[in-house]
């Protein structure tokens, strides 16, 4: 068995807690407990987990606007990111980012970025701390179809590139960029061509197989992690919703989302190939499911009950460590 | 040189006055003061008040804290010229509260000169003078300590050493306004503009500085309302007790207490917010009064040929039901166009006199009137008169005249006459110059010849704005319109 | 400049004093800067420098060291510190900012350079929205200790697109600090100061004034942020000047000086923050208020000081508050145009006079 059982039930738990806690918020949104914008990646699990399930804490992940999965999957703590998205002081940021700027520093998660191409010039900066301070750790930014086409994505790939930096870029090809296709959006041909041209190996994965996207992860990683530079992995996925939680996704085909929800789903695709191998029994991923749906709801009720900030105390404080 | 020391003493308010609280002082020493500056808030038992200065001079001293009581006659502070010397200040506080003295032999209230003065009970805080500066000249090498540029600029002025002062300017440094407190805490004056408003510190919805007499103070402090949401009644522009407590009352804290004890009372009320007429009728008519200066002219009419006529009229005419007002209108229109100087409009810059009489009728409707108007009456016969004011006057219960129907006019007429009034005097409807107030015919005794008899006398008023409109003026018009009612053939002419 | 310090690796916390000390000599703004680099990059290992040219000639078959910064201000770190240290990047000012607040949140302090000022607009999103933002957003867990050198200003018929001054710009969003010496003495304590700040520091250079020298010690040291200078002081009226403005400050009150007039001059040195006490001070002696900045009127540096002590200090005032800035235009080429277009003496000593003869005379 090429995966340690601990392994999958590990990847398979990560991608199922991310699933419910995506579900939940759209059910917690439309009950009027999230206040503000809300992005959910729900259908994209398989990408974020496989991307962060080697990487440590002092491995640095750079998020986009759709940032929960790839929070979760990075080891943030799931009670603090719901206090946060529902704007909690006891959140993973006092309240004070929210669901578009969802961060923890310790986890090496250095935020969701409601600035669409704002994380890769960021992720470089982090690449270039390691790389300076010869830590050997990586730093890996999440893309979509969409901020692929940002100015500063490119100025980022061509630094990473001049540069030598530990950087992998990952494009969760979605195949829409907010109501635009991504075909419409990307000049070229393919994007993985496109990434190609900027001077580092690029490569186009299947985003609903875990184990497809896992192994070219691991390669970039191991690239990266060796001094080998940056590598540019495209993932194609599907997202079940929309660009933010009530959009009415008009643009999307009819029937397009049941169809997608019924066969394109990657944690399907994955119990069926780990029993279909004899990996894992369906016992043991149904257990996973019930623990998961417990410390969802555990999350939302902790949520629902913890403090409001306090304006007199904390909407002047952390602008500055001294002024 | 000597210079005039005046001392402040606590004043004696009333005979039964023993002594009084100290609440607040408006000036700090150094300050100049001028005679008729308030000075000091004293609160007793029974009142609160200010102790007023007498003289030009500068604040000495301060002997009297904020917060302590002292007997009458006590001293509470000096007065005295910039340039008169600390220790003189010292010899006449020291020489003016050793003596012991009687109650009653305390001088009246604020009189410069004091006689015998009280004991203060209390040991005061008599600040330090010149030895208090003195000692902020002594310390080593203050060049190292941190300060602004200004303050250290001063404080070379004033002969301070730094090491002596403790800094809460920026970064823990020694401010303009540290050093300054120290100053004067030391009993110095400040030198040039000194104005410690200007600091910026006050923070937002701070109403320390909001002028309010001591009591309001006290119980917006215990009842937690900022003074700065306060109306301002009290007298010198302070907010007072009423006007906290009227605040208090509206956010529900307590109820709002009147003078005396709470009564006890079975009435109820019902409040109502007014109509939108009625604010109107309310607006016009008090401003009318106020501006415009009435005066009355006063004529009684025998209206018996004047009744013989109408009912003719209305007998010969099926159609015809004329009033004894639809006379009065007539007969009005037609005095206007014999005295034409009452037919006006004055809008207080411009007169407009009017060629023809529109007549403005004063018609009651529910919860106030309307005048709508009988144009160019002057050109109307009785029996139309007389129809288009009814026809008017049903219109206008109904809320259904048109605005050029009651907008305008150039006189005006009321009648309180169908409710029996014998007399009345009206408010001029402005811009309109005057009004005529009708009141009941009735029988009254009167005298034809030297010999008793009995007629029908109908009371007139008119209220004229004698601004445009002089006396001979309104009695010559009402003259004209006693003979027009009196004879009402000669309307016809 | 004879304002005191604190030496070695504190911080400093105090206020202007009088004495000067240690060994000094003369030296450039220029060479004040490279100084303070220099030591701090000695120092501690994690102060590294990016930017178009910081070094220059890389990949090139010429010179290594080529520029070292367009105005040399960066000349020799390369050469002693590698380019490891000292990094030339791609035109790319988004990627370069980025690069620096990314690093800044883990484990460098990098000082990134925008050859001119005006080129933030290109990476204005990851100045405004990403690194001046961290610290709030993520509930205080990140800091972002990172500095960014521009060089600003016209004097030099430059155009519009190489002469702006931005400072307002950046002090008006919080979270960053902005910080603009007039001098070399303070260009290398400021430096110091702001490579050794745990927060994003934006240190503006004016590109003319790199060539004026003065006595600045040879040993490190840092000038707290928030504090002014007052290089000359007086009790009739108050200027503040910042950057290439000071001199123009100083020319206006040294003549007035000849007349009997005395003027206090602050030079706030940092924008953001602002040490407005120390000109409430001043203004609540003399009465009386000038301010002179090269930037833009509307929503400007100057409009900012007037406000503050309209609000805070209007009973000291004895006369209206008098601005002198540029216009409401973009900075023009032709020489006559550009000089009638920046504030100078003439223009500033005008408002002085106005100012004195404004309102009540005497104390």
């Amino acid at each position: 068995m090429p995966y340690s059982t601990e392994f999958l039930l590990s990847a398979y738990r990560t991608m199922k807690t991310i699933r419910e806690f995506e579900e939940r918020c759209v059910k917690e949104f439309e009950g009027g407990n999230i206040p503000g914008f809300t992005h959910v990646s729900n259908g994209q699990e398989a990408i974020a987990v496989a991307a962060c399930i080697d990487l440590s804490h002092k491995d640095i992940i750079g998020s986009t606007h759709r940032g929960h999965g790839h929070c979760i999957a990075k080891g943030c703590d799931v009670g603090g990111m719901m206090k946060e998205i529902m704007g909690r002081a006891t959140g993973l940021c006092k309240g004070k980012g929210g669901s578009m700027h969802i961060a923890d520093i310790d986890k090496g998660m250095l935020g969701a970025n409601a600035i669409v191409g704002g994380g890769p010039p960021l992720v470089n900066g982090a690449a270039l701390a390691a790389k300076t301070l010869g830590t050997k750790n990586v730093a890996l930014s999440f893309n979509g179809d969409g901020s692929a086409n940002q100015g500063t994505v490119f100025e980022a790939m061509n630094m990473a590139v001049v540069l030598k930096l530990p950087h992998i870029f990952v494009y969760e090809n979605n195949g829409y960029a907010e109501g635009t296709a991504a075909n419409y959006g990307v000049g070229s041909s393919s994007l993985t061509e496109r990434n190609a041209g900027f001077g580092m190996p690029a490569e186009c994965i299947d985003g609903l197989d875990f184990f497809a996207t896992y192994e070219a992860l691991k390669i970039a990683t191991e690239r990266a992690r060796n001094g080998g530079g940056p590598t540019a992995i495209e993932a194609m996925c599907v997202r079940f919703d929309g660009h933010f939680i009530g959009d009415p996704q008009l643009y999307r085909g009819k029937d397009e989302i049941k169809n997608a929800r019924k066969n394109q789903d990657c944690l399907k695709i994955f119990r069926e190939r780990v029993i279909s191998e004899g990996w894992l029994k369906a016992a043991a991923m149904n257990a996973i499911d019930k623990e998961v749906m417990v410390e969802i709801e555990t999350a939302v009720v902790d949520a629902l009950a913890a403090p409001h900030p306090d304006p007199a105390t904390d909407l002047m404080s952390d602008v500055y460590c001294s002024y | 040189m000597t210079n005039e020391i005046k001392p402040i003493n606590m004043p004696k308010w009333g005979m039964e006055m023993s002594e009084g609280d100290i609440n607040a002082w408006y000036f700090a020493i150094g300050d100049q003061v001028n005679a008729g500056d308030d000075l000091v808030d004293i609160e007793t038992s029974k009142i609160v008040n200010t102790v007023t200065a007498s003289d030009d001079g500068v604040l000495r001293a301060i002997i009297g804290a904020t917060g302590e009581t002292h007997r009458v006659g006590a001293l509470l502070g000096v007065i005295a010229s910039a340039e008169t010397s600390d220790a003189d200040i010292q010899a006449f506080i020291d020489s003016n509260t050793s003596a012991a003295a009687e109650p009653e032999a305390v001088a009246e209230v604020a009189a410069p000169a004091a006689a015998a003065i009280e004991t203060a009970p209390a040991p005061v805080a008599i600040p330090q003078t010149a030895n208090g500066l003195s000692k902020l000249a002594e310390g080593e090498d203050d060049s190292l300590v941190a300060a602004s540029p200004v303050a250290r600029r001063l404080a070379a002025e004033y002969g301070v050493n730094l090491n002596n002062i403790t800094g809460t300017g920026r970064h823990d440094r020694v401010s303009k306004w540290d050093l300054e407190a120290a100053v004067l805490a030391a009993g110095g004056r400040l030198i040039g503009n000194s104005i410690n408003k200007s600091n910026g510190a006050v923070p937002f919805g701070d109403d320390s500085n909001v002028k309010a007499t001591p009591v309001a103070r006290r119980i917006a402090t215990q009842l937690g309302i900022n003074l700065l949401e306060c109306r301002v009644s009290g007298d010198r522009g302070r907010v007072c007790k009423a006007d906290v407590e009227a605040l208090a009352a509206l956010k529900n804290k307590m109820p709002a207490q009147t003078d005396g004890s709470a009564t006890v009372s079975s009435n109820t009320v019902e409040s109502q917010p007014i109509s939108g007429m009625r604010k109107t009728i309310a607006a016009r008519l008090q401003a009318s009064k106020q501006t415009a200066p009435h005066f009355r002219v006063h004529i009684d009419a025998e209206i018996d040929a004047l009744l013989e006529v109408r009912k003719q009229i209305n007998n010969s005419n099926s159609d015809a039901k004329v009033s004894v007002n639809d006379f009065i209108v007539k007969a009005c229109a037609s005095a206007l166009m014999k005295v034409p100087a009452i037919n006006v409009q004055f809008d207080g810059e411009q007169l407009s006199y009017f060629s023809n009489a529109d007549i403005s009728v004063a018609v009651a409707i529910d919860d106030g009137l309307i005048t709508p108007i009988v144009a160019n009456a002057n050109h109307k016969g009785l029996v139309e008169i007389s129809n288009t004011t009814r026809d008017l006057a049903t219109r206008a219960k109904l809320g259904r005249l048109k605005p050029e129907e009651f907008q305008g006019g150039s006189f005006c007429i009321s009648n309180l006459g169908m409710y029996g009034i014998k007399q009345f005097d009206a408010i001029i409807n402005p811009p309109q110059g005057a009004i005529l107030a009708v009141g009941a015919g009735e029988q009254r005794p009167v005298v034809k010849d030297g010999q008793l008899a009995v007629a029908t006398v109908m009371s007139l008023t008119l209220s004229s704005d004698h601004r445009i409109i002089d006396g001979a003026v309104a009695a010559q018009f009402m003259s004209v319109l006693k003979a027009y009612l009196e004879q009402p053939a000669t309307m016809l002419g | 400049m004879s304002t005191a310090h604190t030496k070695g690796t504190e911080m400093t916390n105090h206020s202007n004093n009088p004495t000067v000390g240690g060994k000094t000599s003369m030296k450039t703004i220029r060479e004040a800067i490279n100084d303070a680099l220099r030591e701090e990059m000695r120092r501690d290992p994690t102060v590294i420098i990016l930017g178009e040219e910081v070094s220059g000639g890389a990949g090139c078959d010429g010179q290594d060291d080529a520029y070292g910064g367009v105005f040399g201000v960066t000349k020799g770190l390369m050469p002693e510190f590698g380019r490891e240290r000292v990094i030339d990047t791609p035109i790319s000012e988004a990627a370069i900012i980025g690069a620096a607040a990314g690093a800044a949140n883990n484990g460098l302090r990098p000082v990134a350079e925008l050859m001119f000022f005006d080129f933030i607009g290109v990476s204005f999103d990851q100045i405004f929205n990403q690194a001046a933002k961290f610290r709030y957003m993520f509930g205080g867990k990140s800091k972002t200790p990172m500095v960014i050198r521009g060089t600003v200003g016209g004097g030099w018929r430059a155009g519009a697109q190489h002469s702006s001054m931005l400072h307002s710009i950046v002090t008006h969003v919080a979270g960053l600090k902005v910080v603009m010496p007039a001098n070399a003495y303070d260009a290398k304590g400021l430096m110091v100061q702001a490579i050794r700040d745990d927060d994003p520091v934006i240190f503006l250079e004016h590109k003319v004034m790199y060539d004026i020298a003065c006595e600045v010690p040879d040993e490190q040291y840092c000038i707290p942020f928030g504090e002014a200078s007052f290089p000359r002081q007086g009790s009739d009226v108050t200027i503040v000047a910042i950057s290439n403005m000071v001199t123009h400050a100083l020319t206006v009150a040294d003549i007035l000086a000849k007349e009997g007039i005395s003027c206090d001059v602050i030079d706030p040195r940092t924008v953001s923050p602002l040490d407005h006490e120390a000109i409430l001070e001043s203004v609540e002696v003399t009465g009386r208020l000038v301010i002179i900045d090269e930037g833009n009127p509307r929503c400007g540096l100057a409009s900012d000081i007037a406000g503050i002590v309209a609000e805070h200090g209007f009973y000291s005032l004895k006369a209206p508050i008098r601005t002198v800035t540029a216009p409401h235009t973009p900075v023009p080429f032709a020489p006559e145009l550009e000089d009638a277009y920046l504030p100078n003496a003439e223009k500033l000593m005008v408002a002085v006079r106005e100012v004195l003869a404004a309102g009540p005379s005497g104390a």
